[in-house]
């Protein structure tokens, strides 16, 4: 569990967690904007408005300038309407009145301190003390996110300090759940408290400085140019460049002579490793390179200012360059097997928001000139990937690779216009996970077998192809492209891959494979109607968003025996659902996935049982 | 330049040419409302607001530009002053109805950002002939009216000998 605390701690920008607690009644400050008393010159998106309006209006529809916002009627999602809600033994309720949103909580760094009295194994102490906490009211300040699901920071009272509510809403399910319940978590392990301060400040704000003492306590002074993603988190502080473009000479000298501006940043004009490191200061798995910048980070904020060269200020994490930051090195040695729940086994990143790590391992990459925004703009596209007009399909790849292009079907060796000749599909397959789903990987490989067995990682075929074994893919690759057929196994070649990964893999692992079971490229390929007994273990699984995808994934095949089933219901409950959907008999529009199914169209339980008790329990966290 | 000055002919020509041009930026508000009407992306989207701006202005000067006309032609034969003074407003208010709206018009395409396209620089210019058109023509205007030299009638040729200060008031 301590293993599993220190995890979130460095990951999420907490070294030390205060239990400080505050006498009498909290004196909450606001976060507000355009705070940041600093040097850096940065102005606000509303200074960019009346120059750049397209520019304004596609970040203004978009989720990086909702991903922090001020708590108010119009960007709260959450229903706070008289809403009771418990976790971890503790009552939160719920207010909303007259426009502002507020929580009754027990007091939380008196809890904090239960905890702690408690972990010190003084467990008669702990109640005694839990026993006299008393009820507080906190407003709630600020929200994070409005896409998939929006959490809730409300103030500890100590400076500008906000504190997570322990909860987040989902969105499209309208219905609270606990936040720890959303990341793909091990179901033993306890957070330590987020604070957004310390731990999303960084990236979910433009110019923030935490402003903590040396060493990250105190009350901390936060300030900061704009909550939220805003302009000047990828141009650069332009409060100077506002001021200069004040001129309409100057502006039509720039506009009419077509020479850049040097008072502020375009991504664009940087190349293709510097316009990448723009995105990877916050999609990237990172942190400092030693503890002296750390704690400099907590004060200061990000060293780091578009333009600059990323790896100067920030170690972007990889298993093979640990020995480049003291600080990462020293946690992976208190925290061994840390890595292995980040990482595959090659460096391929496994989580989302991390692409950049992915990028930086891809051979496309290499060349210098492919860069994040070859397919994005943060200026275009749908607002859910901000991919480019047209790159949504094979013009992505096709942008530099004409020749596969013109190739085709010769290439792909599936019918031009199937799924299957979607370079996408083959060539960046969801092998990453988070958001309750599973997202493509950022490092462009070919499918193979061989990785699959090296790593880990499932292969693009198996992935679409769920009912065919490992070894039929190695036979096609090696058919079609030459690719040697490693050394397989029995299991490799006797039970479809797909349903092994479910049922054996490690939580990161079923989580993916529980989201192909309903991903449609993968239903056309693989036939319908004989998924739902092979998803009823993953009902039962101790990882809640292992559940929750299973659920999601068995309910879109119409899975009758469900009932009202859900993936939060207590154990007893689910078991029964569980068991009740594997012995469905399947009925389906194509063949059944081989290995898995006897003669009579019901599941081979045996074979089920031996999987289930193969499976990967190693911890897993799933760091978004 | 004006010593023959047809008042009546430089009337005409005004009139004529406010109610053309009224016609023609009633026209082009006629386009406006379809824009909107057909919702018409490279005119409504929030990103065009600039252009929506520029040819919103130039539908609106050039309107009232052409009202302008029509009333200067109207009160010409009223305005005295020498000729001089009563030509240069009237070809100052003609060069000022045409640049202005052009120049919002011009300028409404090729935005970029939130800037107007070069044609914008046809408006600083539009405006000072409007605004010397409109100090001008205040300029020419006298108390009193002489008709002579448009209707040459001997009636309207004999000046008003100017009352003295406060008479009327005494008489009241």
């Amino acid at each position: 569990m301590l293993a599993g605390m220190a995890t979130i701690a460095l990951t999420a920008g907490v070294l030390r967690v205060p239990f400080e607690t505050h006498g009498g009644a909290p004196r909450p400050k606001e976060i507000r904007d355009g705070e940041i008393a600093n040097p850096l010159g940065f102005g606000t998106s509303d200074s960019c408005l009346p120059c750049h309006p397209r520019e304004h209006s596609t970040w203004m529809s978009g989720f990086h300038r909702t991903m922090t916002q001020f708590a108010k009627p119009g960007t709260v999602l959450g229903d706070f309407d008289d809403i009771t809600l418990y976790f971890d033994g503790r009552e939160y309720r719920l207010r909303q009145r007259g426009g502002t949103y507020r929580v009754e909580l027990s007091d939380p760094d008196m809890v904090d301190r239960a905890v702690a009295i408690a972990e010190s194994g003084d467990m008669r102490a702990a109640q005694e003390f839990a026993s006299g906490i008393p009820r507080v009211e906190r407003p709630i300040a600020m929200t994070t996110g409005s896409h998939h699901y929006q959490l809730y920071w409300y103030p500890s009272g100590n400076g500008r300090e906000q504190y997570m509510l322990p909860f987040a809403y989902l969105i499209e399910d309208g219905r609270w759940v606990p936040r720890i319940a959303v990341f793909l978590t091990p179901p033993d392990l306890r957070e330590p408290r987020k604070v957004w301060n310390r731990d999303c400040l960084p990236c979910h704000s433009t110019g923030g400085r935490p402003q903590y003492e040396p060493g990250g306590g105190g009350a901390p002074d936060t300030r900061l140019a704009e909550v939220g993603i805003a302009c000047e988190a990828c141009h650069g502080p332009a409060a100077e460049h506002a001021f200069r473009n004040r001129n309409p000479l100057m502006r039509y000298w720039n506009h009419l002579s077509g020479v850049a501006d040097p008072s502020v940043v375009q991504p664009l004009d940087l190349g293709g490793q510097r316009g990448s490191q723009v995105c990877g200061q916050c999609h990237s798995l990172n942190t400092q390179y030693n503890g002296e910048d750390w704690a400099r980070s907590l004060r200061d904020g990000s060293v780091y200012l578009p333009g600059d060269d990323l790896e100067e200020s920030t170690y972007v994490v990889h298993p093979s360059t640990l020995d480049r930051s003291p600080l990462m090195q020293g946690f992976a040695r208190d925290r061994p097997g840390v890595l292995d729940e980040w990482f595959w086994p090659d460096g391929e990143i496994r989580v989302v928001g991390r692409e950049y790590n992915g990028l930086l391992e891809s051979p496309c990459f290499e060349g210098g000139q492919f860069s994040c925004l070859s397919c994005h703009s943060i200026h275009g596209g749908m607002p859910e990937d901000r991919l480019k007009e047209g790159m949504r399909g094979d013009a992505a790849c096709t942008q530099c690779h004409a020749e596969v292009a013109s190739d085709g079907a010769a290439h792909t060796h599936h019918s031009a216009d199937s799924e299957g000749s979607r370079c996408m599909n083959c060539h960046m397959p969801h092998t990453s996970y988070g958001l309750l789903k599973a997202s493509r990987s950022h490092t462009v490989t070919s499918p193979s077998v061989a990785a699959q067995l090296s790593t880990g990682r499932p292969n693009a075929c198996n992935l679409c192809h769920l009912d065919r074994t490992l070894g039929w893919a190695a036979t096609w690759l090696e058919r079609w492209y030459g690719s040697p057929v490693p050394s397989l196994g029995p299991e490799h070649t006797r039970a479809a891959a797909a349903p092994a990964w479910l049922l054996r893999g490690d939580a990161g692992l079923r989580a993916l494979a529980a989201w192909h079971f309903s991903w449609g490229p993968a239903l056309t390929a693989s036939g319908m109607g004989w998924q739902s007994p092979l998803l009823a273990p993953a009902l039962d699984d101790p990882y809640d968003a292992v559940r929750y995808i299973a659920a999601r994934s068995a309910r879109r095949h119409g899975a009758p025996d469900m009932g009202a089933y859900d993936f939060l219901d207590p154990p007893q409950r689910r078991q029964a659902v569980a068991r009740r959907l594997m012995r469905e008999r399947v009925r389906t529009d194509g063949g059944l996935p081989e290995g898995l199914f006897g003669a009579d169209g019901t599941l081979d339980l045996a074979v089920i049982e031996q999987f289930t008790t193969e499976r990967d329990e190693r911890p897993v966290y799933l760091v978004e | 330049m004006a010593e023959g000055l047809d008042r009546g002919a430089l009337a005409h020509n005004h009139i004529r040419f406010g109610w053309l041009m009224l016609a023609a930026f009633a026209t082009v508000g006629i386009v406006l409302e379809a824009l909107h009407a057909f919702k018409a992306g490279w005119y409504l989207e929030e990103a065009y607001a600039t252009r929506r701006l520029m040819f919103t202005l130039g539908h609106a000067h050039g309107a009232l530009l052409s009202i302008v006309n029509v009333l200067f032609g109207v009160v010409a034969a009223a305005i005295g002053g020498g000729p001089t003074r009563l030509v240069l407003a009237s070809r100052l208010l003609s060069v000022a109805t045409i640049l202005l709206p052009a120049g919002f018009f011009i300028g409404g395409f090729g935005i970029r950002g939130g800037d107007p396209g070069v044609g914008v620089f046809l408006v600083p210019f539009g405006a000072a002939c409007a605004v010397a058109a409109f100090v001008t023509a205040g300029l020419a205007t006298k108390p009193v009216v002489a008709a002579s030299e448009t209707a040459g009638s001997a009636k309207a040729a004999v000046r008003r000998k100017p009352r003295r200060r406060g008479a009327s008031a005494r008489r009241r």
